[in-house]
């Protein structure tokens, strides 16, 4: 009884007091994610993966018919359920190197299998992915202190020194010498560094990405901060993910953020990030110029 | 319905705690804190292991020119060095020195030395780890890195 009330608590604050928003909005995240999850998987399969080319056809078909049916009304709710097997399938095939985007889609994807027809439960499972999203932004802030390389900035500095895409976000507030010295270290040497570096913003920024992570997740738990923390979320997640160009997990996130934010910007968001996938989708594929971007940017 | 908040429960819940199992995992036996789902990217390098293979043949030692290996060798040892990456010292590279040995029927031993580089964050220097793992034809299939 008491478990009850507990965890009555834990759903109704990240719940929605409106069931029929509660469907729209599985019905926008639902549809976003399978187009991921399909378009993921035709740039696996279009990529040099080392994967089974008769496993990615065959899982990218199976995502690719659940996909429609959640534009179908009918059919909507049996959409996730149709495409967890074909991730299951993934998963046991890309261990141990599997990518954490892939295990947040299947995360999402089991949560959203639970939902029925009725929408009876829209608010539970809508409940489940906000928690799903506020758990993983702060999980990986709490990875980000727990590994002890953001106070100093240490992880960053590494980065600048390796000329790693993520660096350029935050490389240009040290001067140069500090860059050279960085980029003078053999990283395969044991002993080499200091990777440290004593310029305030710069140690400031890094600290701002861990405090960013801890902080947003709560805010979007409580109604008054919600708004705020939801806009200051995607614009922050967008600026890391687009720094280290991982367009698949910046749309990914956002959409999954979107489940706190209204309707009617949720629509809008989905369907820019439709179309961003078809796009993508089309890259891959070859139909529309610019599959040497598919590959330039890290997107899956 | 019950049933239904249970499974979400237990979603978020083995979300939530997965990452405490994957850190002890890792910093149990190295491997990347990127891999295995805890979200924990970007929050410290992971740079690949480098590995050299050495064998023991009539003429003496010799490192093993990966390149004059069979294809499908060489991918086994490309696909090696992934999941060593990925598991740290769980992937143990017996199958490894067993192949090298099948497939390079001179040799009389082959070493297999894995270089694992993390970013100590005390120093914020560097720091290696170099197992060496040697199987012996005849011997032990599986043995304790030196």
């Amino acid at each position: 009884m008491r478990r009850d009330g507990w965890l009555a608590t834990a759903i109704a604050l990240a719940g929605d007091l409106s069931p029929d928003t509660a469907t729209t909005r599985l019905r926008l995240e639902r549809q976003v994610l399978l187009a991921w999850g399909t378009v993921r998987t035709i740039v696996w399969a279009t990529l040099d993966t080392p994967l089974d080319a008769t496993l990615l056809v065959v899982t990218a078909i199976v995502l690719a018919t659940a996909l429609a049916l959640a534009f179908t009304p009918r059919f909507e709710a049996i959409a996730s359920r149709l495409a967890l097997p074909a991730l299951l399938v993934q998963l046991a095939a890309t261990l141990p190197v599997t990518p954490n985007h892939f295990f947040l889609e299947l995360y999402a994807t089991m949560i959203l299998a639970l939902a029925d027809r009725e929408g009876e439960d829209a608010g539970l499972v809508l409940a489940g992915l906000r928690w799903l999203t506020v758990i993983v932004l702060f999980v990986t802030g709490c990875q980000k202190l727990a590994w002890g390389h953001y106070v100093h900035g240490d992880f960053l500095a590494f980065m600048v020194g390796r000329g790693d895409r993520f660096a350029d976000l935050f490389a240009w507030v040290l001067p140069a010498t500090e860059i050279a010295r960085l980029q003078s270290y053999d990283p395969f040497r044991g002993g080499s560094g200091p990777y440290r570096v004593t310029a305030p913003a710069f140690v400031l920024m890094s600290n701002a990405v861990w405090i960013a992570e801890l902080v947003l997740p709560a805010a979007l738990l409580v109604p008054r901060t919600r708004a705020a923390a939801t806009a200051l979320a995607v614009v922050f997640v967008l600026a890391v993910q687009l720094g280290a160009r991982e367009m698949g997990f910046a749309i990914l996130f956002a959409n999954l953020l979107m489940a706190f934010a209204p309707v009617a910007a949720s629509r809008i968001v989905a369907t820019v990030s439709l179309a961003m996938l078809a796009v993508v989708g089309g890259m891959a594929v070859g139909v529309v110029p610019g599959g040497a971007l598919v590959r330039a940017w890290h997107l899956w | 319905m019950t049933a239904k908040r249970n499974a979400v429960v237990g979603i978020v819940l083995a979300v939530a705690l997965w990452p405490l199992g994957q850190h002890w995992l890792v910093t149990r036996y190295g491997g990347d804190p990127w891999k295995l789902g805890a979200f924990a990217m970007y929050a410290t390098p992971n740079l690949p292991v480098l590995m050299a293979v050495v064998g023991t043949g009539p003429t003496g030692m010799a490192v093993i020119d990966e390149t004059t290996l069979p294809a499908w060798a060489q991918q086994r040892l490309d696909r090696f060095r992934v999941e060593r990456l990925a598991l740290g010292t769980l992937r143990d590279p017996a199958d490894i020195g067993r192949m090298l040995l099948t497939v390079r029927p001179d040799l009389t031993s082959v070493d297999v030395l894995i270089q694992r580089t993390i970013l100590d964050p005390r120093t914020a220097r560097m720091a290696v780890a170099t197992p060496r793992y040697v199987y012996e034809r005849g011997g032990p299939t599986s043995v304790e890195p030196r």
